[in-house]
């Protein structure tokens, strides 16, 4: 094949990304000629990207039939990557228990550069629970569980991850929220378990645990979050002996497959994982 | 003329070649695996170049990694989430392969999930024609009736399924072909696991064939069962046996994704 026709499937493959970026965010089905438009693109060329990725199952029809949705395969390739940290799978076998006994829904978090990433996720029992979806990521500032993350950080890596977001995603961390993250760090680094973040506002109750080695060192973070009590006697989960217990068995589970296959991308310089769509939503 | 039918054949040439970037993408993710270039083109039936070339743009839009002279999944595709949507359940993984599977034959297609000492129907197809066996969502067998029960009831460990019987002896008896004994009952089991899937000849209600096969959960228990079933007069033993090779093949492909959710499911 030659050098042009190379050049032209490098503009058709990147027309494919670019339709399925598109789709992917929108909440309502779309048509050929919407992408067309806010892409730039001529509809035939629209047209043909649909093709490939309806034929692949990247995207669906929506119930009009006209208008396009993501399909099943984005889930297939985004479980097939959590695939790869184990601690996903070793997780799961702990988090049915916690999520039974607290009625809440149980999380677990890894890092991934300055992100943490939920890798495994049981929803509460309770009517009310909090939707979480596996693949979520989040700046570590932003979340209780990435938090837990940065109070186990030394004061270098605390002041490079604020380079970062300070370079990257400056409205991510503005005076207040700064100042707000230094308080919670050094609550993260002061208490042994947990670390409690109340959104009044979305009536969320949020508790994050640090899961450690036996060395002390961070490997990952348990979050539990729920909604907060409607008749407001207790807005504090307070662990009970049989939650630590569990805690425990995980923190025991994870070190162990931890040291037998290692975390992907720990490897990778912080810096160089930049995420397009990370969400701050806890 | 000729330049519009250039146009054409580049247009196709180039959509052959965006659904090859798409389907590598996908092969990465059903197969859970690690390929460099030679392993990928030959398993594809593609040239190097061409396999070089999909590789080439899956790590420029970040969705592969390439460590050495292998390529795996990347971090990249984080970026395909935008919004809390809950994974997809046994349900509707498997909705595709049900649509497939009656599409081939036109016959009543289950889908069905194990409850205690039952199978429930938790979705399915209907058959084309005068003659069906009827879709009910709902309905529950006891897991020694029909190929559907059967189908799970051979892959649990040999204690549960000792317990089985122990909890519902005499085991009930709908047609004259239903296994009612424990003899009979552990000789089709054995069967069904050499072959890999279930049948059952009139053994629920008079009239009716039926073949399924299980689905695999964590820790190789069986999640469910997939059933293709149609009266006996059209679909004869003599014609299971002819369409296994297909039915083989599309019951692989939603293993295959169902196995990405073992552990997430429970």
């Amino acid at each position: 094949m030659n050098s042009k026709s190379d050049r032209s499937i490098n503009v058709s493959a990147k027309n494919v990304f670019d339709v399925l970026h598109l789709i992917l965010p929108s909440e309502k089905p779309i048509g050929v000629l919407e992408i067309s438009r806010k892409l730039s693109l001529p509809p035939s060329s629209v047209h043909r990207a649909l093709v490939s990725l309806e034929e692949s199952r990247f995207v669906a029809r929506g119930l009009d039939m006209s208008k396009y949705v993501a399909g099943p395969m984005i889930h297939h390739v985004l479980r097939a990557m959590l695939n790869r940290y184990s601690v996903s799978r070793e997780s799961y076998r702990y988090l049915n228990d916690i999520a039974s006994s607290t009625g809440q829904t149980t999380s677990v978090f890894v890092r991934l550069g300055w992100y943490t990433l939920l890798v495994a996720t049981v929803e509460g029992p309770d009517e009310v629970c909090h939707a979480r979806s596996a693949g979520e990521t989040m700046l570590l500032h932003e979340t209780p569980a990435g938090i837990a993350i940065l109070g186990s950080l030394t004061r270098d890596e605390v002041s490079a991850y604020r380079k970062f977001v300070g370079a990257k995603m400056p409205e991510h961390l503005d005076e207040a929220s700064s100042r707000k993250t230094s308080n919670l760090i050094a609550e993260a680094r002061s208490s042994d378990f947990v670390i409690k973040i109340l959104r009044e506002e979305q009536k969320r109750r949020v508790m994050a645990f640090p899961l450690k080695k036996s060395n002390g060192s961070v490997i990952s973070s348990l979050g539990i979050s729920g909604p907060v009590p409607e008749d407001g006697t207790s807005t504090e989960l307070k662990p009970d002996s049989g939650l630590l217990q569990l805690i425990g068995k995980l923190e025991q589970s994870l070190e162990q497959d931890l040291n037998e296959k290692g975390m992907p991308f720990e490897h990778v310089n912080p810096d160089a994982i930049v995420l397009k769509t990370h969400q701050s939503r806890i | 003329m000729e330049a519009a039918s250039e146009e054409k054949k580049s247009g196709r040439q180039q959509n052959k070649a965006t659904t090859r970037v798409l389907n590598i993408l996908s092969l990465f993710a059903s197969e859970q695996a690690v390929f460099g270039v030679t392993e990928l083109s030959q398993r594809l039936g593609i040239t190097k170049n061409m396999a070089y070339r999909a590789l080439t743009t899956l790590v420029d839009q970040g969705f592969l990694v390439r460590d050495g002279t292998k390529y795996e999944l990347g971090y990249g595709v984080l970026d395909l989430i935008f919004h809390t949507s809950a994974e997809p359940d046994f349900k509707s993984i498997a909705s595709p392969h049900l649509q497939e599977l009656h599409e081939l034959t036109g016959e009543t297609v289950i889908l069905s999930v194990r409850m205690k000492d039952s199978q429930v129907i938790i979705d399915g197809l209907e058959g084309v024609g005068k003659l069906v066996i009827r879709l009910k969502i709902g309905t529950s067998l006891p897991l020694h009736v029909s190929a559907a029960s059967r189908a799970i009831l051979a892959y649990l460990p040999d204690e549960e399924i000792e317990n089985y019987i122990g909890r519902n002896s005499p085991l009930q008896k709908f047609t004259k072909n239903t296994l009612s004994s424990r003899k009979q009952l552990w000789n089709d089991i054995e069967q069904t696991r050499e072959q890999g899937f279930a049948t059952a000849i009139e053994d629920y209600k008079s009239g009716s064939n039926s073949i399924a096969f299980p689905i695999m959960a964590e820790n190789d228990w069986p999640h469910g069962s997939i059933t293709v079933g149609g009266p006996k007069a059209r679909f004869s033993e003599k014609v299971i046996k002819q369409r296994l090779p297909e039915f083989q093949e599309i019951i692989g492909a939603c293993r295959k994704w169902a196995a990405l959710y073992q552990s997430s499911m429970y």
